[in-house]
């Protein structure tokens, strides 16, 4: 298989007045062509920060200060600002989590879609924009296109705005999309109509998806691989059979046993000690140890990524020599 | 008062905040050192402005009067130092009682809600559909000229701000768990008020209230430019620069002849409000929840 | 939205009259005396008037009735724009404040651009291009004419425009151009000289008033500037964090198209209330501006009418601004909907 998307050694720190705020610390993983990846971790442990270095688009006082972003063979992080552009939004499109707050509320939906296209093909008509926004918005399932482009988003319903969401980041084919919790805000019903719309897209457009999610069952249903994001770094990587049977970090074992499963009779949840600590202040060494109950003295110290089965990586002491 | 402390140090830390503060500051001792500073010609009215001679033409700096005179010779120095108390005391009456009045009357119009908050709100509209300076101006003209006069009128017309704010905060407090289980176990409105609301919405009056600090005192000082204010003859800076106003053309072919009877009292009255409006944006920004929050995704 | 502007139609003869008592009110701090300039059509009715004749004019007038029946009786005259003698003016209320009105009219229309669109302008350099050197040097320009009194800064334009280069004097009219304007071959169509000057052939009257215009509007610019790019640049600096701009850029949109497309629309909703009372304080006439400049408009009308304490006229004024602020706020929530397509369709 060939590999879409590498990042390599990412680093994304946000230089606040209190300190430095290392939100993405030395991440590497990729994505094959035509794959789901999953981006699993709890909040603020720095995968929506992965999702915008990708796109570089990392608010400000954050900054990308090391590593490589590979995307087709080139790195982005060398792109100049017109050929990021480019990018963005043609050939890697990213959805959001909050489809009422990410459509711009005075512009009609068919006139945000058709401007994703104008942007990028300018020899396009207007007319002809419009068009194949309307023929998007049908294909996301939308009922009464025609009608609905010409509407505002706080006209629709969350799972509609989601759709228009998901229409305006496929007009244009992307090879990559990136997926940012797009089906938390929904209703349950509803995110699984969503869940099936982007597999079924996929398989038509041919493009991969980078899925960022907090929900294990979610990543269980549709990822290929799965990253497990912990405190700015990715602590376990592997193929979503091998994390969800054998999962090796503990904070990746804490995760899947505090996830309710039909498949195994349990009393009661589990969950994890303490909470995420802030940007700030994580411990030295393993970021995890403080909330481990496996943690010992070489935890002080930071452990390295190793390989334990084929494809599949965590970071560690339990598992390196 | 922890809090106290830490919006000190937050002020200081900023350099434009603190360049306001040491201005405040800065008048705020010349004001309170007036008699020291430019001791009083008739100690028992001391904002009474000492005449140099009678002529109508003003005259230069001199060691007598180091800032000059003005129209009618009355002494610019005398008028600057005494003015710092008038401006402080405008600014601090008119501040504190619009505040009060505003607390008190959105404080009933929120808590209370349902028709009687129609009823306030609708004469809040009332009082605002007037400019501020305009209704300040009709009111103190119809009162009568002084500096206590003006201050009715300014607060007269300049609570209402304080009153759609704290109903706003009431409103949505109001909904919240803790009043509402403040009421649930039979605490009286009139505690419910002071004891639960109150301290939870006075952020926003204390920005407010350190924001208008300035244009008080500036509107103050323009009723008595415009010579409706303080009385002919008082230590006020709007009236000093009404006094500079026929003399700031300059006599032909010397432009600048006259330049200290508007120099001193406008620089003056510029730096005060300059010192009120950094320190009052700062405050601003230190209070402010929504500011305070930083954002990491 | 219709039913949140017919709810404001059905207020807005209840605050109207509000006003009216609250003026009254304010009447009721004078004598009867006092008030009864209010009352009087003309000056000939108090010529020749000995003590007695006053209190007969005051039962006359009604001025010892109850304070109700009183108020309704002047609301009467109010409302047929009857507002009595003025003094100052030489003429009734009504004619006096109608009369400025063209000069008031004049100054707003040549003022409203570089005020409003001059202050969006800056705000918008100023928040895109934020804590940088452009943005620091903008806003310390704002904070500075923001903390300048219009007096000060006033009288210190007319003091270099006029005092030290000579070029632009006060007033509406050099004497050479008010003589060519009030002679009988000069047409006036519309009462704004520039307009007239033009109108009628005179390009060099249009450009004397032209540059009596330029103190006032110097002035009126960089003082309320720095109120509008303050809004402008806070609304902007929100708008720009808003997931909808990093959406539009995630698209590819060009920057320069998220600013003005994207973020602009959404900025300057907030930014209408204020540029809409802006040009209400305009239409009302600026006091303190038109003071120092001697302009002839409404706004110096009131100033000398407090002066002269004309209390029919100041009160008149006073009514005058009223209305013309709350009719005119309702028209710019009107306009609000227009623009914000959120509030036009609820």
């Amino acid at each position: 298989m060939k590999k879409l998307l590498e990042v390599l050694n990412l680093k994304t720190y946000f230089f606040l007045e209190e300190g430095v705020g290392k939100a993405v610390d030395d991440v590497s993983f990729f994505i094959n062509e035509g794959e789901i990846f999953g981006l699993v971790g709890e909040s603020g442990c720095g995968k929506s920060v992965t999702a915008l270095s990708i796109m570089r688009l990392v608010p400000s006082p954050g900054k990308i200060v090391g590593g490589k972003i590979i995307f087709e063979g080139e790195n982005l992080l060398e792109k100049s600002y017109e050929e990021m552009r480019d990018i963005r939004g043609r050939k890697i499109s990213m959805i959001f989590q909050e489809p009422m707050v990410v459509l711009n509320p005075v512009y009609s939906i068919g006139f945000q879609i058709a401007e994703a296209i104008v942007v990028h093909y300018p020899e396009v008509s207007w007319d002809e924009a419009w068009e194949r926004a309307v023929y998007m918005i049908e294909k996301v399932g939308i009922p009464n296109p025609r009608r609905r482009a010409e509407e505002y988003p706080y006209q629709m319903s969350g799972g509609m705005r989601q759709r228009a969401m998901i229409a305006m980041a496929l007009i244009n084919n992307p090879r990559l999309l990136i997926a940012d919790e797009p089906t938390t805000a929904l209703d349950v019903t509803v995110q699984a109509q969503i869940l099936e719309l982007m597999e079924r897209l996929k398989e038509e457009y041919k493009a991969s998806i980078l899925f960022i999610t907090h929900d294990l069952s979610i990543i269980a249903e549709i990822s290929h691989r799965v990253g497990v994001m912990y405190g700015g770094k990715i602590v376990e990587v592997g193929d979503v059979f091998s994390i969800f049977d054998r999962p090796l970090h503990p904070y990746t074992f804490g995760l899947l046993n505090s996830m309710p499963r039909l498949d195994k009779e349990e009393k009661r949840l589990y969950s994890i000690p303490g909470s995420v600590p802030s940007l700030l202040s994580f411990p030295q060494g393993c970021r995890f140890k403080d909330r481990c109950d496996k943690a010992f003295s070489l935890c002080d110290k930071e452990p390295p990524l190793v390989e334990v089965e084929s494809g599949h990586f965590v970071q560690c002491w339990l598992f390196s020599k | 008062m922890n809090e106290v402390l830490w919006v000190l140090k937050r002020l200081l830390k900023n350099p434009s905040s603190c360049l306001g503060l040491v201005i405040v500051l800065f008048f705020a001792l010349v004001a309170i050192f007036a008699p020291v500073i430019a001791p009083p010609e008739y100690p028992d009215e001391p904002y009474l402005l000492p005449k140099g001679g009678w002529a109508v033409e003003p005259s230069p700096p001199s060691p007598d009067h180091p800032f000059g005179t003005t129209e009618g010779q009355y002494d610019i120095f005398y008028g600057i130092v005494w003015g710092a108390r008038t401006a402080f005391k405008v600014g601090f009456m008119t501040v504190i009682f619009s505040a009060l009045i505003g607390v008190v009357v959105g404080a009933i119009s929120g808590y209370f809600g349902g028709w009687i908050d129609e009823i306030i709100m609708r004469i809040t509209d009332i009082f605002m559909a007037f400019p501020f300076l305009v209704a300040a101006m009709v009111l103190t003209t119809i009162l009568g000229k002084g500096l206590d006069k003006v201050m009715i009128a300014l607060i007269a017309f300049g609570w209402m701000g304080y009153a759609r704010l704290i109903r706003g905060s009431f409103l949505s407090a109001k909904e919240e768990l803790y009043v509402l289980a403040a009421k649930a176990i039979g605490v009286s409105s009139f505690k419910i008020i002071f004891k639960h609301i109150l301290p939870n919405t006075i952020y926003p009056v204390i920005i407010q209230a350190s924001m208008s600090m300035g244009s008080m005192v500036v509107t103050a000082s323009a009723l008595s430019f415009l010579g409706v204010g303080a009385p002919d003859g008082y230590a006020d800076w709007g009236q000093m620069i009404s006094y500079a106003r026929n003399w700031i053309v300059g006599a032909p072919g010397e432009a600048l002849r006259y330049w200290y009877t508007f120099v001193y009292p406008g620089g003056t009255i510029a730096l005060f409000v300059l010192g009120w409006n950094l320190l009052g944006d700062a405050i601003r920004d230190i209070l402010d929840p929504k500011l305070r929050r930083i954002r990491v995704r | 939205m219709t039913a949140y502007i017919l709810r404001r139609l059905l207020i807005l003869p209840v605050i109207l009259l509000g006003v009216t008592f609250l003026v009254f009110f304010m009447m009721q701090f004078l004598d009867p005396v006092q008030r009864l300039s209010a009352y009087i059509k003309s000056p000939a009715e108090l010529k020749s008037l000995s003590a007695d004749d006053l209190e007969k004019l005051v039962d006359k007038y009604g001025l010892n009735k109850p304070l109700l029946v009183q108020y309704f009786d002047w609301l009467k005259r109010v409302l047929r724009f009857d507002l009595g003698w003025s003094e100052v003016a030489h003429q009734p209320v009504r004619d006096a404040i109608l009369s400025r009105f063209p000069a008031t009219l004049e100054l707003a229309l040549f003022a409203v651009f570089p005020v409003v669109w001059g202050g969006i302008w800056l705000g918008i350099i100023s928040a895109v291009n934020r804590d940088k050197p452009l943005d620091q040097a903008i806003r310390i320009f704002a904070v500075i004419g923001w903390s300048l009194p219009s007096f000060v800064f006033g009288i210190l334009v007319l003091f270099l425009l006029y005092g030290v280069l000579g070029l632009f004097p006060p007033g509406r009219l050099s004497l050479w151009a008010q003589n060519i304007v009030s002679s009988p071959d000069f047409k006036l169509y519309t009462g704004l000289y520039v307009v007239d000057g033009i109108l009628n052939g005179r390009f060099d009257v249009a450009l004397d008033a032209l540059r009596h215009l330029v103190g006032p509007i110097i002035t009126l610019s960089y003082l309320w500037w720095a109120f509008i790019l303050r809004i402008t640049r806070s609304s902007m600096l929100e708008v720009l964090h808003k997931e909808y701009i990093v959406m539009a850029r995630a698209k590819g949109v060009p920057e320069k198209l998220v600013i003005h497309r994207h973020a602009k629309k959404n900025a300057l909703i907030p930014v209408l209330t204020v540029a809409g009372m802006m040009v209400l304080g305009l239409l009302g006439g600026v006091v303190i501006t038109e003071t120092i400049f001697d302009y002839p408009g409404i706004g110096r009308l009131a100033a000398t009418a407090a002066q002269q304490l004309d209390y029919p006229l100041i009160l008149g004024i006073t009514i005058f601004y009223a209305f013309l602020l709350v009719l005119g706020n309702l028209v710019i929530d009107v306009l609000y909907a227009v623009v914000d397509p959120r509030v036009r369709l609820e």
